[in-house]
């Protein structure tokens, strides 16, 4: 009897540990992968080159909002600095503007110019796969023996999310991995105005982000709307509506959802769940009451833009540590952040924008000792993500830095506000304004939140691109006039669901099943 | 033909051959070279191998343009639309470059220049052009027509039953400065004896026009249409995708094979099945440039095009 109750104690452990391994645990005791050797050979690589004198130069590109930027030559040249003393290579930065980037990455990754790393945001990590621009990180070993800096940031899991058929072709990024649903940002003037007091809801006061209900917003937005009838109670950027408000989880794209994403790996469509309905009828019912702009339809300006021009009183944001700070700048004036769902981490939390290696680069391994150093090297960090100190950046006394003596965000030469794309933004030193424990927060708002079963997961939908394709029209058409509640949902729900089936939404949803069902049974998750 | 006249006619054609040689080289490169990319079409692209490495797809493709009922929606669309066009701006474009060439020079000029200004507007800005027009919240229709009428506004871009003219009218106004200067420089090219034998004969001008002027336009109004039979099955992308500001509501009546092709692969970014969609097109001009141009030479054999 006793060695029977011992083997359930012992088979009981164990299935709570490939529970807690399938991504629902915290940090320190998560797998990490295993390292080639005890780093001789990354040093030996690197003294080889700096012993023979020449020194490869790697290109790094990324996106940014204002094209190439003025300083950029010169922080290469301070990166270079440190990156030639440890491992004999020169770096270059190649910074292109948002509107342009993914045209340019596509042009250069498919003509054969020299680009050696890149950030795959705006291209897309699955396009890129597809079109084979990709270099297999562990191929040779290259990141166990060269990256083993990035084998100690990351756990398998979350490199895991960069893995394609088990091939890994990415390294995620440090960021906010987890995000609140539906968080509601409103400037603080007009709740003033309106005799809200948002003050006194915060649960700790040192808290940044109101937890409430729909009555509270909805009672709120009713006197917003009758105070100010002139100006737009709400609007939500459609091209994220869907992502940030519902806690579902959808592996690359919409069409074949995880409803149930903590505790299960069964795809649903998503256009047929009650938790859609509920977004469309309850968007449908603030339209009906006047409080989303009869234009919202053809709206192309950004949300912040916006309440900065003074036209709209409150909108949709997902949430994370940082975002009253976030929105307060990008509005112009302080808001107050509400929030009605939940937090949580879906399965492409790792892959919407890794770093990745050209498949054509000329020197993989030293490409891939850069990138390992821009992972782990504090001072190289903080040079791509602020600059240079002096120039653009100055200690500010109490541990945080600020601009630099007469420059400031508009004639700044190297102020991107695109640390978010920067392999490791956590090591780099902190802005005048954000608290100094800010990434600690983040690392732990990352690990508490709820995760998707299927984290890490990526589906691969070349095989059905002709579905895809189809079913992508069709939501377009749905979108706006659903998700801005312009159409009934009774009505127009349906219609757009009876469509979806046609253009094959079954078969995709089938396909998307079976590779999650191989790649569950491959990782090893229930 | 003596071989002496034939030199003669080569060298006197050399300093044309020259004028010609920059568009020439210029078609050449931008035309011609890209040709071997419709290859494209049929592979399964991969960086690694490059274009010619990567392997065949067969017709995968072309798949996704016919599989769905949107490839009868998308297809209708496009054709009737440019039906309309061609026949509209026809009309329109002949009848102001009739009365243009009856305008005298000074005031000519500033007409011809105002109405070609539209023509180079980008789409983008035309769209909001369109839009100031058709807002549904400070529109100068739902205002300052609507209103003082006592009339419910419209929600322009929700209602689909509108857009086929406003995308009609819209074209027209776009197009009308650029598509009358080709008739308007030959109008001008006629003879005016022609003209003043007529008006000595007591010939009205309406009679000039309709015995003297469209005839001899007939050649000219021959070819550009065939030109344009010929891009029957592309559409003019900004007009179809900004001028409605991209509105779903609107897809049925405004998705065209073009739009419908950028909406499903701006996410995909596949360039193959991109190729395919150009290939398809291309190939369905050709054969009706082709049968269009038997057509003429049936009815008019001195008109063809070759």
């Amino acid at each position: 009897m006793k060695r029977f109750l011992s083997m359930l104690l012992v088979t009981v452990l164990a299935v709570t540990m490939i529970f807690s391994v399938s991504g629902l645990a915290v940090a320190e005791d998560l797998p990490r992968l295993e390292k080639a050797d005890d780093g001789s050979a990354a040093a030996k690589a690197a003294q080889d080159r700096i012993d023979s004198g020449k020194y490869p130069t790697v290109v790094i590109a990324f996106m940014t909002w204002a094209g190439r930027l003025q300083g950029t030559d010169r922080v290469a040249e301070k990166m270079s600095e440190i990156t030639r003393e440890k491992i004999g290579v020169n770096v270059e930065l190649l910074p292109m503007d948002s509107a342009s980037y993914a045209q340019n990455m596509n042009l250069m990754l498919a003509s054969g110019e020299q680009v050696d790393l890149f950030n795959a945001v705006s291209v897309g990590f699955m396009p890129c796969y597809n079109k084979g621009y990709l270099y297999d990180l562990e191929e040779d070993d290259l990141l166990a023996t060269y990256g083993q800096g990035i084998i100690d940031t990351f756990t398998s899991i979350e490199l895991g999310g960069c893995r394609v058929g088990g091939t890994l072709y990415g390294i995620p990024v440090k960021k906010d991995d987890a995000s609140g649903k539906f968080g509601i940002s409103i400037p603080t003037k007009y709740l003033d105005e309106i005799g809200v007091d948002y003050a006194s809801m915060y649960a700790n006061p040192d808290d940044e982000i109101i937890y409430t209900d729909f009555d509270f917003i909805e009672d709120t937005f009713a006197k917003l709307h009758a105070q100010y009838p002139e100006k737009t109670v709400f609007y939500t950027d459609p091209g994220s509506t869907v992502s940030q408000i519902l806690a579902m989880d959808y592996p690359s794209d919409m069409f074949g959802v995880l409803l149930d994403p903590v505790n299960s790996l069964e795809l649903s469509d998503l256009f047929s769940s009650d938790m859609y309905y509920e977004l469309c009828e309850r968007f449908y019912r603030w339209n009906q009451n006047g409080w989303i702009s009869p234009d919202a339809i053809t709206e192309t300006n950004a949300t912040t833009t916006q309440v900065k021009a003074g036209s709209l009183c409150a909108y949709k944001t997902a949430t994370k540590p940082g975002i009253r700070q976030q929105e307060s700048n990008l509005c112009g004036t302080p808001v107050a952040i509400f929030q009605l769902g939940p937090d949580f981490k879906g399965s492409s939390a790792y892959n919407t924008m890794p770093w990745a290696m050209n498949q054509n680069t000329d020197d993989p391994v030293a490409a891939m000792q850069v990138l390992n150093l821009l992972y782990t090297d504090p001072e190289l960090s903080t040079l791509i993500c602020w600059g240079e100190e002096g120039k653009e950046w100055q200690e500010s006394g109490d541990g945080h830095i600020k601009f630099a003596d007469g420059v400031d965000a508009q004639n700044s030469e190297f102020y991107n506000n695109v640390n978010w794309q920067m392999p490791n933004q956590f090591i780099a030193r902190i802005w005048e304004g954000d608290s100094l424990d800010l990434w600690t927060r983040m690392q732990n708002w990352n690990d508490n939140a709820l995760t998707s079963k299927a984290m890490g997961f990526v589906f691969d939908n070349s095989d059905v691109s002709a579905e895809y394709t189809a079913l992508t029209n069709v939501y377009n058409e749905y979108q706006r006039q659903l998700e801005l509640g312009f159409l009934n949902p009774d009505e127009g729900l349906p219609k757009m669901v009876e469509r979806l089936k046609s253009a094959g939404l079954d078969d995709y949803i089938a396909e998307k099943q079976a590779q999650l069902n191989a790649w569950a049974e491959a990782n090893g998750i229930q | 033909m003596s071989k002496a006249w034939r030199q003669a006619t080569l060298k006197r054609s050399i300093p044309i051959y020259l004028m010609a040689l920059p568009g020439l080289i210029y078609l050449f490169i931008n035309n011609y070279m890209p040709m071997p990319g419709i290859i494209l079409a049929f592979k399964n692209y991969k960086a690694k191998f490059g274009i010619y490495g990567s392997p065949w797809a067969g017709l995968k493709n072309f798949q996704y343009l016919f599989s769905t009922q949107d490839a009868f929606i998308i297809t209708r669309n496009t054709i009737l639309y440019n039906v309309v066009f061609i026949i509209v701006n026809l009309i329109f474009a002949v009848g102001v470059a009739i009365i243009l060439s009856e305008l005298t020079s000074k005031v000519k000029k500033v007409y011809q220049s105002v109405i070609l200004l539209p023509y180079l507007l980008s789409a983008v800005i035309v769209s909001y052009l369109v839009y100031a027009f058709l807002s549904s919240e400070n529109g100068f229709f739902n205002n300052s027509i609507l209103k003082p009428l006592g009339k419910a506004p419209i929600a322009w871009y929700q209602e689909q039953k509108y857009w086929p003219f406003i995308l009609v009218f819209v074209n027209l106004w776009k197009g009308i400065g650029y598509n009358c200067i080709i008739y308007l420089s030959t109008i001008i090219g006629f003879d005016r004896s022609l003209y003043e034998a007529a008006s000595i004969d007591g010939a009205t001008k309406w009679q000039q026009i309709t015995k003297i002027t469209l005839p001899l336009l007939r050649p000219t109004i021959i070819m550009l249409t065939l030109m344009a039979v010929g891009r029957i099955f592309y559409s003019d992308f900004g007009l179809f995708y900004q001028v409605p500001q991209n509105s779903g509501a609107l897809y049925p009546v405004t998705n065209t094979i073009d739009t419908y092709v950028y909406r499903g692969l701006l996410q995909l970014g596949d360039i193959t099945m991109s190729a395919a969609a150009g290939v398809y097109q291309s190939l369905v001009g050709f054969v009706l440039v082709l049968s269009a141009n038997l057509l003429v030479r049936k009815l008019d054999p001195e008109n063809a095009l070759f």
